[in-house]
């Protein structure tokens, strides 16, 4: 394992009594990079984010974050200095003022940046005196966020941060996630269901399903290399000409990843009528991913 | 001093300072009201006997002001009021759980470069200090007003009071922090803290196993009645606190968040 890698897990496990929410994870994401973290309901996200954090303990397998070993508690702490979190609930402990949970937040973090502190208090109209507990939902996300980047971090760890916030919000938090990347190359991992926000954004895509990685590349590889394929017969097409295919008639859509080439010749060997080739989005290979897991 | 460590324990101070100024507050009170309803007969006082002693040795004991002080602050006032807050300082718990209690926020919270020994210990250490000063402060007010009828406690002696009384309030919180860790919930931590609180008032009143109980060295009744300071009990509290702390701290170090 190689520290140019922000996160390196290998077959990363974890069960809660005889559920296992993680099963054998192995991902990879550069530094640098923006990777978008997928998967539906309990696939495995937040427990895998909590293990990176050092919040939950690992079950079995290994992992890194920033090249320390996540499983160590010593070096687990370092991991969370230079680390900033949104966590799924986005709640703060106790009744202080968002200025208080800021004195308190910074004292922790010595790369503390006041700048991006000050600018996203006014990008986000948070007010220093309100109680960080008495919040409401997109607000505590302005709040978590803005804790999360000010922090100088080598590494953002995201559960669905852009939760409960409107579309100009979303667009400002898009957008400094981003810039983080570009000035400090931080690297940003995070899990949403926003698929519209990690196309925008990210350059990685990891999908995960029931505990184990599905999907891992590069944004712009996954989409070169997939294709919606429709081919249109003139008589009924045979029962598993194409697996997965779904069938409409004498019609056949399919979603062909690296083998579009060979779809295309074989549709043509059936004598197909038409053979459409579109391109995708990442709602499509992420819900062929599910699918096929 | 960090400034991260001074501001972890600002952070312990704000979880657990309401609770800390309403024993302050109670023990004040109880303090002056010590000296407000002040008996012209001390024999009226404590019929059925008190928390510290039985009747007929409160009878042959209430002679002066001295004792009437002994058995008012230290062998009830002091004793109920450090057990309860010992109680509602455990019940805030070390790292909140998830589920436990109304100001959660423990994820924001173990997202901090912080080891969860050092969390923990930091709360139970504010904790330990708010007893102390608890314990002490009032004490120190219960001494100097005694002039005020008449009486006299000396200082020394109540500082050696308090101090026996701290010591066994302090197997009592570690117990709170422990069943807290364990249970997770406020509620179960209160309820099942208050119930031994009250199998220990049972087993104190209780003649036969009186000499067993750790609300009898709070009383310092050895150290009243016959100068001793029991040194054995005194060690035992401190082992079974510190004990206890360290089994608490291993919980909240082992859990998953």
């Amino acid at each position: 394992m190689t520290s140019e890698l922000a996160i390196e897990t290998h077959e990363l496990r974890k069960s809660f009594g005889a559920k296992e929410a993680v099963r054998g994870l192995t991902l990879a994401v550069p530094r640098g990079s923006i990777c978008g973290f997928l998967g539906g309901n309990g696939a495995g996200k937040t427990t895998t984010l909590k293990m990176l954090m050092g919040m939950t303990r690992v079950g079995g397998g290994e992992g890194r974050a920033l090249g320390l070993r996540i499983a160590d508690p010593t070096l687990s702490t370092e991991i969370r200095r230079r680390t900033g979190f949104v966590s799924e609930d986005k709640l703060f402990p106790w009744s202080i003022t968002v200025g208080e949970l800021l004195s308190f937040t910074r004292a922790f973090y010595p790369r503390w940046r006041p700048d991006v502190a000050e600018r996203y208090l006014h990008t986000f109209q948070l007010p220093l005196g309100a109680s960080a507990g008495r919040l409401s939902k997109g607000m505590r996300s302005r709040l978590a966020l803005l804790l999360a980047l000010a922090r100088g971090a080598e590494l953002l760890l995201l559960d669905e941060p852009t939760e409960g916030l409107d579309p100009s919000m979303i667009e400002e938090t898009l957008k400094a996630l981003v810039a983080l990347v570009a000035e400090q190359e931080t690297t940003v991992f995070f899990a949403s269901h926003q698929l519209a926000h990690v196309e925008q954004i990210a350059d990685r895509v990891c999908i995960i399903d029931r505990g184990r990685a599905v999907l891992s590349d590069s944004l712009d590889e996954l989409k070169a290399s997939y294709r919606r394929v429709r081919l249109v017969f003139d008589e009924e097409p045979p029962e598993g000409a194409f697996a997965g295919a779904r069938r409409d008639g004498r019609t056949l859509s399919l979603l062909a990843a690296r083998n579009v080439d060979e779809v295309v010749a074989r549709a043509k060997a059936m004598s197909a009528r038409s053979v459409d080739v579109q391109p995708v989005t990442l709602k499509d290979i992420f819900l062929e991913s599910a699918k096929g897991a | 001093m960090s400034a991260a460590d001074k501001t972890l324990w600002y952070k312990a101070w704000t979880e657990t300072r309401w609770f800390f100024r309403i024993g302050i507050v109670f023990l004040t009170a109880s303090a002056f009201a010590l000296y407000f309803g002040y008996p012209d007969d001390y024999a009226t006082r404590f019929p059925n006997g008190a928390l510290a002693v039985g009747a007929e040795q409160v009878r042959a004991l209430l002679r002066d002001g001295h004792a009437y002080i002994w058995l008012s602050w230290f062998g009830t006032s002091l004793l109920l009021g450090l057990s309860f807050l010992s109680l509602a300082l455990a019940s805030t718990g070390l790292v909140r759980s998830p589920e436990g209690g109304p100001a959660p926020g423990v994820t924001y919270v173990l997202s901090m470069p912080v080891s969860r020994r050092k969390l923990a210990g930091v709360r139970v250490a504010t904790g330990f200090l708010e007893l102390t000063a608890a314990a002490i402060l009032p004490t120190l007010l219960v001494c100097a007003l005694a002039p005020t009828q008449g009486a006299s406690f000396p200082v020394g002696e109540g500082l050696t009071h308090a101090l026996l009384a701290l010591c066994g309030v302090s197997a009592l919180y570690a117990l709170f922090v422990l069943l807290s860790a364990v249970l997770g919930e406020l509620s179960k931590g209160v309820i099942g803290g208050t119930l031994l609180f009250l199998y220990g008032m049972f087993t104190f009143l209780a003649s036969g196993v009186r000499r067993f109980s750790v609300f009898r060295l709070m009383t310092g009744d050895a150290f009243f009645l016959r100068g001793e300071i029991p040194w054995l009990g005194v060690l035992a509290c401190l082992a079974f606190a510190a004990t206890l702390t360290y089994a608490s701290i291993r919980i909240v170090e082992g859990r998953d968040y």
